[in-house]
């Protein structure tokens, strides 16, 4: 583990440098390679290029690397990545693997309008750059909001967005709903087309607003799936900050900005440390302190950071607070306590997620300095891990990701840059 | 209208699942209700009362009370009418009187829908008609027996397959009446045109639009574990060739081809796809050209269906991919042999099968004798259970060496899971957040766990001298 040395620019800086070095050994042209895992499962067999939230993070810690090192480099790589991403869009308006630990399978919420609300956010730097993308791109985002978003994921009855083609009626996801919200809101707003998604908008927005727990403990909370009231996931909860701040600047509207206070209070005890929010909190029962997963805490900050909630000084510390959890490879643990509890040591604590990793480093590239010391390259880590009660040698170097049983035995074994494993017993 | 205009009208007839966004008037609805108020009833009891809803909140409510996870979306049509019967005129005949009554009162109905250039459907799957007579503030004598679908369609259903006349009907007596293969779950008494048959009927039914929508009950099995395992081990398989030629047999609805090509975009020179019959390669080769660009694609159908012959020369591919087909065979030898054949030596295939011996109790008690199973209902149809021996005895039988076994979704996870579903409706007494993060759900194994998982994989290679 890193120590943190309490040179705060350099401390964060390097952090950054070695967090770089670590993405460049899981890119090329097509993407970004990596297995997949999140708070419900994981993919650890497929991994290829995958299209997923991966780029919310990515493309603002590019963009604010390039305006504070002023270098092309970052420029160069989001444009590369917009073209990874045209490539991957289907004639229906989706996007191929963009399920995350569900992968390989198109149709990805809330990925897929979280990562086109990336590129809208990075448009004007593309248009800038002048690289000739920008009437695809507008064909991509149009095809996919009509096509898919509209023509298939919305529910006429519910008037709000489904996560799956198959219309759930009675349940919707709210971070899912909001994540939609945000791409025709920033879509609108470039075609000068408000009035076209107004509807959809604010029918949207009204749902997340039916969804919001307005009494008792959870008071404020919005939960993961719109009918589990007696549960929210803090995390996917202010994943509907942005869209209710954008409803609210858009309309004006009393009950948006309401909406917004209210998750504001809800996730104002986790403000302080986020490393202490829990995984969940119950109407009935104590909160589900584990996994802490920390790209998730990071992408909390920056959305408490950027519903001033909190202010730059309060970001930084909690910034500095996640470095602890950076590894020798330069990537950061994904998780504190997938098994259960802190010191569990589960092998998905330590198995690096592009996914997760994105909103660290953009959390960081807020606060690292202009110029960025020279990459280290990724330093071997190993440890010793547990899969279920098995001990289990961890090891990731600059070309692979290794897990071995004690008798050698390989349960894990994938080289960087190739989509799939050769060894695959997870 | 002259007979033939009517019997026409029968003949066209379908169910539809998709509809426009465009209300239907009243009057229109009126004059589609009033031919089923004409249909015939026991002692002119007229029994029936209709509930025409056109209120979004009243349908999101009725909704909950129907097959919810499955046909929820067909509460979205413009016009629900829910069919209720009065239950104190109830004779308790053992000829369901009221039932008969009210099927033949929607009959009527569905065709003046049709003859109104409407679509419309009938639901007869209410898990709660209970529910369902609260949801529109029904009296306690009233029954609820299925909601009509009504309103401008915005789909073009197939034509379904039907029973013919000759088969279905019976002169004086049915004596002798032969048992027909479809009600049977046995598949050895399945001939290759009844599978074939068979699986066409299943497309239909399961409606999977081409893009991607599913529209009737199944969910896009796609997303399942077992077929995303699969999936990724195809991947791995054709990865090592530089450029490979694959056969894929027998797609679920094309739905291993779909994973494959987002797989992979590069690497595959030509990806044949084999079918039984022309409806189901024709579904698939549509809802391909919907979703992606697939010029290495190419449609192989099996030259009739006295016999199983995959139309490729000897060695004519790389890999092979047969997700779990073998099981629809009682005998899969001949299909094993034919995956040898056109495997090019030193080629390698990837095949899936159930396991007769996971403890999955709908499923084991039907197997544990009989040796065969359904799936979870009709719609998969039926399927031959092996056990890890028999199976690879076959593979081994064909010519083709086994050189690697997996198991997958050890019972281990299902027991767990159970454990937490129950904790979690105990009060003061939940597991779910300490097992949840526990426990490795959906594991492949390779050592003898694998006797117990519901689907093993098995990768095989033919020999370089064969």
């Amino acid at each position: 583990m890193t120590e943190y040395a309490g040179d705060r620019p350099v401390a964060l800086s390097k952090a950054v440098a070695r967090l770089e070095s670590w993405f460049s050994s899981i890119r090329d042209e097509r993407g970004y390679y990596g297995p997949s895992v999140g708070a419900n499962g994981w993919n650890m067999a497929y991994c290829g290029p995958s299209f997923d939230w991966k780029y919310e993070g990515l493309f603002r810690a590019y963009a604010a690397r390039g305006q504070s090192t002023g270098k092309s480099i970052y420029l160069d790589l989001i444009g590369q990545d917009v073209d990874a991403i045209l490539r991957a869009q289907w004639r229906n308006g989706c996007f191929s693997v963009s399920h995350f630990e569900n992968n390989p399978c198109e149709g990805g919420m809330p990925h897929e309008p979280a990562m086109l609300s990336a590129v809208c956010r990075v448009l004007p730097l593309l248009d800038t750059h002048g690289n000739g993308q920008l009437s695809r791109v507008y064909d991509v985002i149009e095809k996919y909001v009509s096509e898919y978003l509209i023509r298939l994921l919305w529910n006429k009855t519910l008037r709000t967005f489904n996560s799956w083609p198959t219309s759930d009626f009675v349940s919707y996801n709210p971070h899912c709903v909001a994540s939609a919200l945000e791409l025709l809101i920033h879509y609108a707003a470039l075609t000068n087309a408000g009035d076209r998604f107004e509807s959809y908008i604010l029918e949207g927005g009204k749902s997340i607003l039916a969804s919001q727990i307005t009494e008792g403990p959870l008071r404020g909370g919005i939960p993961a799936a719109s009918l589990d009231c007696g549960e929210v996931y803090p995390y996917w909860a202010i994943r509907c900050a942005p869209a209710l701040r954008l409803l609210a600047q858009k309309t004006q509207a009393a009950e948006f900005s309401n909406a917004l206070a209210l998750l504001m209070e809800f996730v104002r005890p986790y403000a302080g440390a986020v490393t202490t929010c829990p995984r969940a909190v119950y109407a009935d029962r104590p909160p589900c302190a584990f996994p802490f997963i920390v790209g998730a805490g990071a992408d909390m900050v920056l959305r408490l950071l950027d519903a001033e909630l909190i202010d730059r000084d309060a970001a930084l510390r909690q910034a500095e607070s996640l470095i602890r959890h950076q590894l020798p490879t330069g990537a950061f643990r994904t998780a504190v306590g997938f098994g259960g509890r802190k010191r569990a040591r589960d092998w998905r604590d330590f198995m690096p997620v592009c996914g997760w990793q994105d909103k660290i480093y953009a959390l960081l590239s807020l606060f690292s300095s202009g110029e960025s010391p020279d990459a280290e390259g990724v330093t071997p880590f190993e440890t010793e891990v547990r899969v279920l009660w098995r001990r289990v040698q961890f090891r990731e170097t600059a070309d692979e990701i290794v897990l071995k049983k004690r008798n050698g035995a390989t349960l894990y074994q994938w080289r960087k840059k190739t989509p799939w494993p050769s060894v695959c017993l997870l | 209208m002259n007979s033939n205009d009517f019997y026409a009208l029968c003949k066209s007839r379908r169910s539809t699942r998709l509809f426009r966004d465009e209300p239907v008037p009243p009057d229109v609805l009126r004059r589609i209700i009033e031919p089923g108020l004409e249909a015939p009833t026991a002692c002119n009891r007229q029994l029936w009362e209709v509930a025409i809803v056109t209120d979004p909140d009243v349908k999101k409510r009725m909704s909950k009370h129907g097959d919810a996870n499955v046909q929820s979306y067909l509460y979205d049509a413009p016009a629900l009418l829910a069919l209720f019967y009065d239950t104190r005129m109830e004779s308790r005949n053992p000829c369901y009187t009221p039932y008969v009554t009210m099927g033949m009162m929607a009959h009527g109905i569905l065709l003046a829908a049709e003859a109104e250039g409407l679509g419309a459907i009938y639901l007869g799957g209410i898990q709660n008609p209970a529910g369902m007579a609260r949801a529109l503030d029904a009296p306690e004598h009233l029954r609820n027996l299925g909601v009509i679908c009504v309103g401008y369609r915005d789909d073009d259903p197939p034509e379904p397959p039907r029973r013919s006349f000759e088969e279905v009907t019976h002169w004086n007596t049915l004596k002798g009446l032969k048992k027909k293969c479809h009600p049977d779950i046995r598949p050895h008494v399945w001939s290759l045109d009844q599978l074939g048959d068979f699986r066409e009927k299943v497309l239909w039914y399961k409606g999977v639009a081409f893009d991607a929508k599913t529209l009737h009950s199944n969910p896009d099995q796609r997303f399942s574990k077992r077929m995303q395992y699969f999936c990724t081990r195809a991947g791995q398989l054709i990865g090592r060739y530089p450029v490979a030629r694959v056969l894929d047999v027998m797609p679920h609805n094309g739905d291993t081809v779909l994973q494959t090509l987002q797989m992979m975009p590069t690497g595959i020179e030509k990806l044949f796809v084999y079918e039984l019959t022309s409806g189901t390669l024709q579904f698939i080769k549509e809802r391909l050209d919907r979703l992606l660009d697939c010029e290495q694609v190419e449609f192989l159908l099996n030259p009739g269906t006295e016999c199983l012959r995959i139309p490729l020369e000897d060695g004519a591919v790389d890999a092979v991919l047969c997700y779990e087909r073998p099981g629809q065979f009682d005998d899969p030898l001949p299909l094993l042999k034919e995956i040898r054949r056109v495997l090019r030596p030193g080629g390698s295939a990837l095949l899936s099968v159930s396991n007769r011996w996971y403890p999955h109790l709908t499923r084991y008690k039907r197997s544990w004798r009989k040796n065969y199973a359904l799936g979870v209902n009709w719609n998969y149809g039926p399927a031959r259970m092996y056990a890890p021996g028999s199976i690879r005895q076959k593979i081994e039988e064909a010519g083709l060496r086994v050189t690697s076994s997996v198991g997958f979704i050890p019972a281990e996870s299902t027991i767990i899971r159970r454990l937490i579903q129950w904790s979690a409706k105990t009060k003061g007494f939940n597991l779910s957040d300490r097992l949840a993060n526990l426990f490795c759900q959906y594991r492949p194994v390779s050592d003898w766990r694998k006797s117990f998982c519901n689907m093993l994989v098995y990768e095989v290679v033919k020999g370089s001298h064969d």
